[in-house]
């Protein structure tokens, strides 16, 4: 099969030809070593199969990024390309033609494209002029989004390198790099000379939407409405099919162990398996849904323009302008949240967002709060009319919040980075999203979920139920005919380490009945919940209400208190806030970082964090 | 506004160039006179900012950082650290 290589400038259209060209035929793959996915699809032009990679949109072929280096490596190293297609700006030819010149001197197979040529403002070029001028390689002039890509396919189908080949620029001894980008801007700029025949009209929408959208007041009121907006969507619009799919698995689950003689696979399959998987398809809609609204604002161009407003508000504790977004979503689900850190191209930055996203309040220690607030904390008013375990569940947002920010700024002391942290970034021109490209992103990003973590959460829920259901008297037991047979949560593995931890969490104020929830809220934080059902044996899970009266009722047996007092209460909440309970987080974490390494120190510091200050919290008060 | 304005172009005159950090007044065109040595030279260089071009500083982040400036006919937002390696001088209104 033959290859091909799609490179240019970032924001060029690369993404959008390459979602023409391959359609769903795309897949996600490595480049050895480094954290940036490989995107690379099969096409097929005039009857002939092509592979086409999309690299990294860069600047420049001299590395100095990771996206520099994996584009310098992929264009000298490879020796089997068959064509670098390199994709320019009809908005600015100028720049774009600099890399081209770099690229065309590495003496590869080669074509142009200029892109965006509908845009207002763009050059009016003829491309058969350039072609000439370029010494007879292909140029072929188009519009991704929605023009015809006949002329294109046709030049790549009937490919072949023109005879001649002179370099655009040769380095003499003397020059260095900075005069070589001189001398190239000085070619590109007397080969444009020839060319523009009609002076661009550029457009002015942008300015004027900019004299608002960047305003020192209106600029953050409207950033602010637009992500209470989509958090508002969020919400409202997910939970639907959240509990849809919650409860088909649930009629799986049940359909299975009905169906399917009792025993260890038919167990296996309705608790292990089906939650499992379950358990990762539940996260589809809250990443389809941040990721519609994300890819619109990023078409639309308004995304840069967030990160002018934001950018100097985040650098004090190590984020990025971009960061916001993150974690704002992380006050949905980290797991949306920490993909959207993508967008970052500061490395450190991007892996601090990764790193402090998790601490934001999620929604699955929203029923967690409830329950232990509703338990522990009075419900009484403070000053007339503020509620105090409103303000209490407030509380437990805000410092989320800040232990976010604090430990955002720690880490920009303690990582070292290779490079210094910098920002120079292009803004787009407005203009209306491209539903396309929008679907395809949140279908990608979908995919990328349950390929990238999926896995290791269906495992790592297997490995729990197992733990969870199986004890030390499972096997051999007399008692039962069966070789292996289930048992309670209390003398389950899980139950017993429960129990075998109580010395370490008693200085927190909990007892082993707590302890087991606390390795049970590993599949996720809110099992919290059903896990002291189970332990209360309060058969119906949705009875919370008998579930608070067994937990009231609960007492010290060495004082003879109440169990859940406000001490116990509070140290608990905090202790969901801090750790890190969720392997679906982790799993993406690892996903995003291409490591163990960033999940383990993740699970290391939070946890960490969330055991000194329950301890701390809990020796005061109680 | 004006007496801005004013200031800058006094500063200006003074030394004849100016960081773009500096810059107090914009929209203003500037001429790109030389990029301090730094790791980031070379990106500068990349995007088109160097001795001879002629660039805009469009405006200012609220909180005075970044930077919105136009190259060529391209936007960029970059930060104070770096406009401050860019040194410019103004270039008088036609
Ligand atoms: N008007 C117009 N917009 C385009 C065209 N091609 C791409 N775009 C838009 O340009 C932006 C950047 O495109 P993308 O494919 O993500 O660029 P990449 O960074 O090179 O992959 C998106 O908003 C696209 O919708 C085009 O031919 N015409
Ligand atoms: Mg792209």
């Amino acid at each position: 099969m033959r290859k091909i290589a799609l490179v240019g400038n970032p924001n060029v259209g690369k993404s959008t030809l390459f979602n023409k060209l391959t359609g769903l035929n795309q897949h996600v793959g490595n480049y050895p070593g480094v954290t940036v996915d490989k995107k690379y699809g099969i096409t097929s032009i005039n009857g002939e199969k092509y592979e086409i990679v999309d690299l990294p949109g860069v600047y420049s072929i001299n590395p100095k990024s990771e996206d520099e280096r994996i584009v310098y490596e992929y264009l000298t190293k490879k020796s089997d390309i068959d064509l670098v297609v390199v994709i320019a700006d009809a908005l600015n030819l100028e720049r774009n033609l600099v890399l081209f010149s770099q690229i065309y001197d590495l003496n590869l197979p080669i074509m142009l494209v200029v892109n965006r040529i509908d845009m207002k403002g763009a050059s009016k070029i003829d491309p058969y002029d350039l072609s000439r001028l370029l010494g007879g390689i292909p140029v072929a002039a188009i519009n991704a989004r929605t023009g015809d890509l006949k002329d294109l396919k046709d030049q790549i189908g009937g490919f072949e390198r023109p005879d001649q080949w002179q370099q655009f620029y040769t380095k003499t001894e003397e020059d260095n790099y900075e005069k070589e980008i001189e001398e190239r801007f000085a070619i590109v700029r007397k080969l444009l000379k020839f060319l523009k025949k009609e002076s661009k009209e550029a457009s002015s929408i942008t300015n004027k939407l900019d004299q608002i959208l960047v305003h020192r007041f209106f600029g953050y009121g409207i950033f602010i409405g637009i992500l209470f907006l989509i958090f508002q969507f969020l919400y409202a619009f997910a939970n639907v099919p959240m509990d849809l799919i919650d409860s088909f698995f649930g009629v799986a689950s049940g359909f299975v162990s009905d169906f399917l003689p009792a025993g260890p696979v038919s167990a296996l399959l309705a608790e292990g398996i089906i939650p499992g998987i379950g358990g990762v398809v539940i996260f589809i809609p809250q990443i389809a849904l941040l990721f519609l609204f994300l890819t619109i604002l990023e078409e639309t161009g308004y995304m840069t323009r967030a990160v002018f407003l934001m950018d100097k508000l985040m650098r004090p504790f190590g984020l990025h302008g971009k960061s916001v977004v993150p974690l704002m979503s992380g006050v949905a689900c980290a797991i949306p949240g920490i993909m959207a850190a993508r967008s970052i191209d500061q490395p450190k930055e991007r892996l601090i967002t990764i790193l402090v996203t998790p601490l934001m309040s999620c929604s699955a220690r929203l029923p967690v709060y409830i329950l232990l607030i509703t338990l522990t904390v009075p419900d009484q008013q403070i000053a007339g009319f503020i509620n105090l375990q409103g303000l209490v569940l407030l509380g437990m947002y805000l410092l989320g919040l800040i232990a976010a920010l604090l430990f955002g700024m720690l880490f920009k002391f303690i990582l070292k980075t290779e490079s210094k942290s910098f920002l120079i970034m292009e803004m787009p021109q407005y203009q209306v999203p491209y539903l396309k490209n929008v679907l395809f992103n949140v279908y990608e990003k979908s995919k990328a979920f349950v390929w990238g973590a999926g896995r290791i959460i269906i495992a790592l829920s297997i490995i729990l139920w197992v733990l969870g259901s199986y004890g030390p008297d499972s096997f051999g037991n007399d008692k039962s005919e069966e070789l292996i047979s289930q048992t309670a949560l209390e003398s389950s593995f899980i139950g017993i380490a429960g129990q075998q931890i109580e010395p370490v969490i008693e200085p927190l104020g909990y007892d082993w009945k707590i302890g087991i929830a606390l390795i049970t809220s590993f599949a996720a934080r809110e099992v919290f919940v059903s896990t002291m059902a189970t332990i209360y044996s309060i058969d119906n899970e949705e009875d919370e209400a008998s579930l608070l009266q067994r937990m009231n009722q609960e007492v010290d047996a060495y004082t003879g208190e109440k169990r859940y007092g406000l001490a116990t209460g509070i140290s608990l909440m905090i202790f969901y806030a801090f750790a890190m309970q969720c392997m679906s987080t982790l799993a993406i974490t690892k996903r995003e970082t291409k490591t163990w390494k960033w999940p383990l120190i993740q699970f290391g510091y939070m946890t960490t964090l969330a055991y000194v200050s329950s301890l701390i919290v809990y020796q005061l008060l109680a | 506004m004006i007496s801005s304005t004013v200031y800058s172009q006094k500063f200006f005159n003074q030394l004849g160039m100016l960081k773009l950090s500096a810059v107090k007044s914009f929209p203003v065109d500037c001429l790109v006179k030389s990029i301090s040595d730094d790791e980031l030279k070379d990106r500068l260089y990349e995007m088109g900012i160097f001795p001879g071009q002629s660039i805009r500083l469009l405006k200012k982040a609220p909180f005075g950082d970044p930077f919105m400036i136009s190259v060529d006919d391209s936007y960029l937002m970059l930060r104070l650290n770096e406009a401050d390696l860019i040194s410019v001088e103004m270039v008088e209104k036609s």
